[in-house]
């Protein structure tokens, strides 16, 4: 039943404990492009919330108290905010982005994180946002006509095949297809729900070398999951550094040394009130 | 799907039927439109930057689902809609504007029209039949509606401004 037993010889207990036992913090997202962190605390206090900034970053906001659904008000409506995990959120801040820059975002629905990419280059540059679900697609154009993100072109497609698109880019963000099992706090069904962890990680390592193919030299590239497994994590990001990329320091102090790769991150319920989350920052050499 | 280029005077020339023409072309500088005519029947803004990344995708047979920012919904020039996107970026500007009480906020962002027992204030000139862009009692943008008349705040009480696009779509298209 409990398939986070497979990991106990993996990872430290208390971790595993934390994700089980901890709720994560209810975070939102500020979105500068439309509002400051300020005056979106100020407008949502008038309405009853009760609000923080969180300690891993000024834009993102912890709800301890929401008298109504945060998804429900007009500043959320306006495009003032995005419901989104603290740890999601520094997958992005990870990018280190630049105003002008080529960024693709490999697997973008539904949209937060490139809305995000967005708002840190400050609607300048271009992103290409693929997703392989039309759906999905159209979940991240609401997401960036709502947050007011102009320098966006979404792709119907499956992001393995992106060197046909003849690009190369500055900046990459693979938030890869996973397990799922740090967010169990939302999805416990994915403790009991069969996984096929063998097709996951052989998704995980094409796309990671469809991305290393398009990225020019001296680019950055994060990869991020919410699975806890070592296998979907530093077992992949192992691989894109035997493919010839350099795992470099994390810009933020979040996060825990993730195992036997101390300059990847991860992030738990119970060390930053986020997710189980993973981030890594490679560069090509 | 396929998205073309389209000159701007043209459809800046189009949109004055409903925003002035300083307007538009202010939000329009330094920008380039595309069209799609296809499914998803939109006329979009992009920068130099984009064109020249979208022709290279165009060259490689990729056309995008989606691309800058919207700003008609449109199929043919002839019948469309400012996009919501666009018209939030014109709220900002010198346009004609009502402040609706949190009633009327509440019914219009559920895609009703508004009655003048909700209006508080109004702003600037409003023409019959022009458009006119809602905010709540916090300044925050609502939508647009279509003036019935010139005189909004008037004493019987009827619907006066006819919902034409409101941000609650947002929630509405995520169903």
């Amino acid at each position: 039943m409990n398939s986070l037993k497979r990991y106990e010889n993996r990872i430290p207990k208390e971790d595993l404990k934390g994700l089980v036992g901890i709720k994560p913090y209810q975070t939102i997202r500020v979105n500068t492009i439309k509002v400051t962190t300020e005056e979106l605390i100020k407008r949502l206090t008038e309405k009853g919330f009760s609000l923080i900034t969180h300690p891993l970053n000024e834009n993102i906001i912890i709800i301890n108290k929401e008298p109504f659904s945060a998804g429900a008000t007009t500043e959320y409506l306006a495009g003032y905010y995005i419901i989104q995990d603290a740890a999601s959120v520094m997958s992005v801040i990870e990018l280190d982005l630049k105003e002008g820059e080529l960024v693709l975002d490999m697997t973008a629905a539904p949209g937060a994180k490139t809305t995000h990419i967005s708002q840190e280059l400050k609607n300048t540059g271009v992103i290409i946002a693929c997703e392989i679900d039309k759906k999905r697609v159209k979940s991240v154009m609401h997401n960036c006509d709502r947050m007011g993100c102009e320098n966006v072109i979404g792709l119907r497609m499956d992001s393995k095949e992106v060197s046909k698109l003849g690009l190369e880019f500055d900046k990459i963000l693979l938030d890869a297809p996973c397990s799922a099992e740090g967010t169990l706090h939302k999805h416990p069904e994915v403790l009991t729900k069969e996984t096929n962890y063998r097709n996951i990680i052989s998704e995980q390592t094409a796309l990671i070398e469809a991305g290393i193919k398009v990225l020019k030299k001296g680019g950055i590239m994060v990869y991020s999951t919410c699975a806890i497994n070592p296998d979907e994590n530093e077992g992949i990001v192992q691989h894109a550094i035997n493919q010839g990329m350099k795992l470099i320091s994390p810009l933020s102090n979040g996060g825990k040394p993730a195992i036997g790769l101390p300059n990847a991150r991860r992030y738990y319920p119970h060390t930053d009130g986020t997710q189980g989350f993973f981030i890594a920052r490679l560069m090509k050499k | 799907m396929t998205w073309k280029k389209i000159d701007k005077e043209k459809v800046i020339k189009i949109i004055t039927r409903d925003l002035p023409e300083e307007v538009t072309k202010k939000l329009l500088t330094d920008r380039e439109l595309l069209i799609n005519t296809d499914e998803t029947a939109k006329l979009v803004s992009v920068s130099k930057e984009m064109l020249e990344i979208f022709k290279k995708l165009s060259k490689k047979i990729v056309q995008p689902i989606f691309i800058g920012s919207p700003v008609l919904d449109t199929r043919d020039l002839i019948k469309y809609r400012l996009s919501l996107p666009f018209i939030f970026k014109a709220s900002t500007m010198n346009v004609p504007k009502a402040i609706i009480r949190h009633k009327g906020e509440q019914l219009f962002l559920y895609g009703r029209d508004v009655w003048s027992s909700t209006i508080k204030k109004v702003e600037g000139t409003i023409k019959r039949k022009g458009l006119v862009f809602l905010f709540n009692e916090s300044n925050i943008f609502l939508g647009v509606a279509f003036a019935r008349n010139e005189e909004l705040m008037v004493h019987k009480n009827e619907t006066v401004l006819k919902n034409v696009i409101d941000t609650g779509y947002y929630l509405r298209c995520e169903k």
